[in-house]
């Protein structure tokens, strides 16, 4: 009988060499291309910070003088997502845009519906692209399926000259250029590369917290080798987004067997087969989160994964399902790390799974301040301000 | 579980030549050659996949049939199978490099173009969707949060349906003190969007699945450009 | 009886009907009418969060959006069920959208047409116990569930 050695995953570490990476680096087609006079490149901005991809190249993070590609179920269902997002910029003095000149990624509409085509989806990334070549911003995007859909839709351009064709003759009518930015960058590659300086201001001590990690489909499936990688992350087995964030800030994260699981939003399904999405979700994720590792919060980089696992455990708690996991997004969990108000600043009150237990663990009076949120809602019914505003919400 | 019927010429009423065609032009698709490259039939796509732990649902049959071209066997999928997927790509991770969640999404856009019964019912739920995309510029908007909506997400709903304007309010990003919109949007983006939408023929799409919704789309918008001073616009 | 309920959604014999596009119209004098959504319409839609007609002055030919409504779920046009120019706007509605669930019949009217060729179009669509047998069978083909009590609906005549 042969015996053969069993290596444990932790000692398996996958070894990272960009010069032998099996994935071209597209920023050379893309340069390329801007020499051609095919298109232009919108650079990222100095000074910038640098993450490890998945087969080593290094890829550029501006720090500042960036343009919100906001995201449609963020700004219109979890609105705190967003502006957990914006606080941290303006925590750290940096300068920003947040567009009105936006339209949707219609990626969405895409994935559930396919009413539209390739051009139809690389004409409204251009023009969102366009507009923040022309106020001179570059652009992060908030939203895990804008993200994915942008770097397909950046590939297809670059390696289709047909449709770079298309798309031009189409920006030309709208007195647009065919601008492609030099990376595509999440907000959580944002984040992530900022940890440091993140925990440099924490003021909430989140040694006793386990998190679940949930990294979303779209962000690490799609064009895989431009997703964040650490050697010292999950032996660069997985991707290190989100849990390098929490490791920074003293977050135990609890490992699960299904971490590779979809979340089971659908695009579709979430819509109009409700019953897969919130199925999929308690018993794939949520319920073998609880039982392997029973964390204090889920955390998650997605519009579309945040708002999936933290609605879907309603059906699951009215079956009697092991549910009970509050969900919030990683620049959630770093604002009030550094001291972001739960309700003014988070807006957890647009959550549904029960947060409650997780905020008094962190030894937050949840009542006042929910008190001091809702003193603000008075002011503004009774009419003595018409918004809330930064100001307010420290 | 409904169960998938991939009997041989199961869609008898459609001729072989219309089965052909519609193959011919999924194939005809610029991402085609990218997204399959022979099916070796390892099912790693059905391990990772969500959709086939809870339908009858399989990426490795329809990177199989699109492999070996079986247009017949297509033409169910098309028709029977592919609305399932949850585009999560999760299959991406095939070793061959297929994506069979983009040969998906190629059988879709050819199911939607050419008008598909199955295609039109799939979709009787997004014309929402499509109407917000047009007149607000995003998918969604803080007053669709309503108990009818999303009844399965409890009774959270009714507080936030109760509190919407004030809480809308209470806000600190100036651009979403909004109920009707996701975010604040400047009109000639919306235009813009919409400019997109008919010279790349994505009208003629939404037109032909569902006309009421073409004809409330293409009234507002119509209006918008009047104001906004665009005269004569043709579109090639 | 001047009205019949059908799975409970109230159905006036005095209106004429365009029983698939689930509109009404009551005729005013031999080219005015005024027009609106059914019992049925208003129950399948939900409720109703926004209203918006078009303007007056308006031409439209029959099929065409006098008005668009929007619910939680569902969002569609209201289909002028005669040729003609809308002459009149239901003003209250685009602040209370739900007045058309509550009163589809009375003060949820939607707009006022000068129709082309009432007497032609009329003859296209069904009145009194032909309206109620049509949507007998349009109930029971599309499955609709009974509809919810609107307001009067026992002391219409």
């Amino acid at each position: 009988m042969l015996h053969l050695p069993i290596l444990k995953a932790e000692d398996r570490k996958q070894v990272i060499d960009p010069a032998n990476a099996p994935k071209e680096d597209l920023r050379e087609e893309l340069f390329q291309l801007e020499k051609e006079g095919e298109l232009e490149v919108i650079r990222v901005p100095e000074p910038y910070m640098e993450l490890t991809t998945k087969f080593g190249r290094k890829k550029k993070i501006p720090v500042e003088k960036t343009w919100h590609h906001k995201s449609c179920g963020q700004c219109g269902h979890i609105p705190g997502y967003s502006s957990s997002i914006f606080w941290l910029n303006r925590e750290f003095g940096l300068d920003y845009h947040d567009p009105t000149d936006q339209t949707s990624c219609t990626a969405w509409n895409y994935y559930a519906s396919a009413t539209s085509n390739p051009e139809a989806q690389a004409a409204v990334a251009i023009r969102n692209f366009a507009s923040a070549a022309e106020v001179g911003y570059f652009p992060l995007i908030h939203c895990g399926t804008s993200f994915g859909h942008y770097k397909e839709v950046r590939h297809a351009l670059v390696h289709q000259p047909e449709l770079r064709r298309k798309v031009r003759a189409i920006m030309e009518k709208l007195g647009k250029k065919l601008v492609l930015p030099e990376e595509v960058v999440h907000y959580s590659e944002w984040v992530m590369a900022m940890k440091d300086r993140i925990a440099e201001k924490q003021t909430i001590d989140m040694s006793n917290i386990t998190a679940t990690v949930h990294p979303a489909c779209h962000y690490h499936k799609l064009i895989e080798e431009d997703a964040i990688y650490d050697s010292e992350i999950y032996g660069a087995q997985r991707s290190a987004i989100i849990t390098g964030t929490l490791q920074a800030l003293g977050v135990n994260v609890g490992d699960y067997s299904t971490w590779f699981d979809c979340c089971g939003f659908g695009f579709r399904h979430i819509l109009v087969s409700r019953d897969f999405s919130r199925s999929f979700s308690v018993q794939r994720k949520i319920e073998v989160m609880k039982e392997e590792v029973n964390p204090d919060i889920v955390v998650t980089h997605d519009t579309g994964c945040v708002t999936t696992l933290d609605q879907s455990q309603f059906a699951g708690r009215a079956q009697d399902r092991k549910v009970g996991l509050p969900v919030m997004s990683d620049s959630q969990i770093a604002a009030l790390a550094m001291g972001a108000h739960p309700y003014k600043v988070l807006q957890l009150h647009w959550h549904n799974t029960d947060n409650k237990a997780f905020l008094e663990k962190l030894g937050l009076d949840r009542e006042k301040l929910w008190a001091e949120f809702e003193s603000e809602v008075s002011d503004i019914r009774a009419g003595k301000k018409e918004f809330m505003t930064w100001e307010d919400a420290k | 579980m409904m169960a998938l019927d991939i009997s041989q010429n199961k869609h008898a009423d459609v001729s072989m030549e219309e089965k052909d065609r519609l193959f011919a032009e999924m194939k005809s698709d610029d991402r085609w050659n990218h997204v399959l490259n022979g099916c070796y039939e390892c099912g790693i796509c059905v391990a990772s996949c969500p959709s086939a732990k809870f339908y009858d649902f399989s990426p490795r049959i329809i990177a199989q049939a699109a492999a070996r071209e079986d247009t017949d066997l297509m033409y169910t999928l098309m028709s029977d199978s592919v609305w399932d997927c949850s585009q999560c790509f999760s299959c991406d991770r095939c070793p061959r490099e297929n994506s069979p969640g983009q040969i998906i999404t190629i059988m879709r856009e050819v199911a939607v173009k050419n008008g598909l019964k199955t295609a039109k019912e799939a979709l009787q739920g997004y014309g929402r969707i499509i109407y917000k995309i047009m007149l607000t510029g995003s998918q969604v908007s803080p007053d669709m949060l309503q108990p009818d909506a999303f009844p399965d997400w409890g009774t959270h709903v009714y507080e936030i349906a109760d509190n919407l304007e004030d809480w809308r309010k209470a806000l600190p990003p100036e651009t979403l003190h909004t109920t009707e919109t996701g975010w604040k949007i400047d009109e000639k983006t919306i235009i813009e969007l919409y400019l997109i939408w008919h010279m790349t023929g994505v009208m003629d799409l939404i037109e032909g699945v569902d006309e009421g919704l073409y004809d409330i789309i293409v009234d507002v918008m119509e209006e918008k450009l009047e104001e906004a001073g665009y005269d004569d616009i043709t579109f090639d | 009886m001047a009205h019949e309920k059908v799975n409970g959604c109230v159905i006036l014999k005095n209106l004429h009907y365009n029983v698939e596009n689930n509109t009404w119209v009551r005729v005013i004098d031999d080219s005015t009418v005024v027009i609106g959504m059914t019992d049925i319409a208003q129950n399948l839609a939900g409720p109703l969060l926004h209203a918006k007609t078009k303007k007056v002055g308006t031409v439209r030919k029959q099929g065409k959006p006098i008005a668009t409504v929007e619910s939680g779920k569902y969002v569609g046009p209201v289909k002028a069920p005669v040729a003609g120019e809308i002459t009149k706007i239901n003003d209250a509605l685009s602040g209370d959208a739900g007045m058309i669930n509550r009163s589809p019949y009375n003060s949820g009217w939607i707009v006022e047409m000068k129709a082309d060729n009432l007497a032609d179009e009329l003859s296209n669509m069904v009145s009194g116990d032909d309206a109620v047998a049509a949507y007998k069978e349009k109930i029971e083909r599309d499955n609709i569930q009974a509809c919810e009590q609107i307001e009067g609906a026992d002391t219409y005549d």
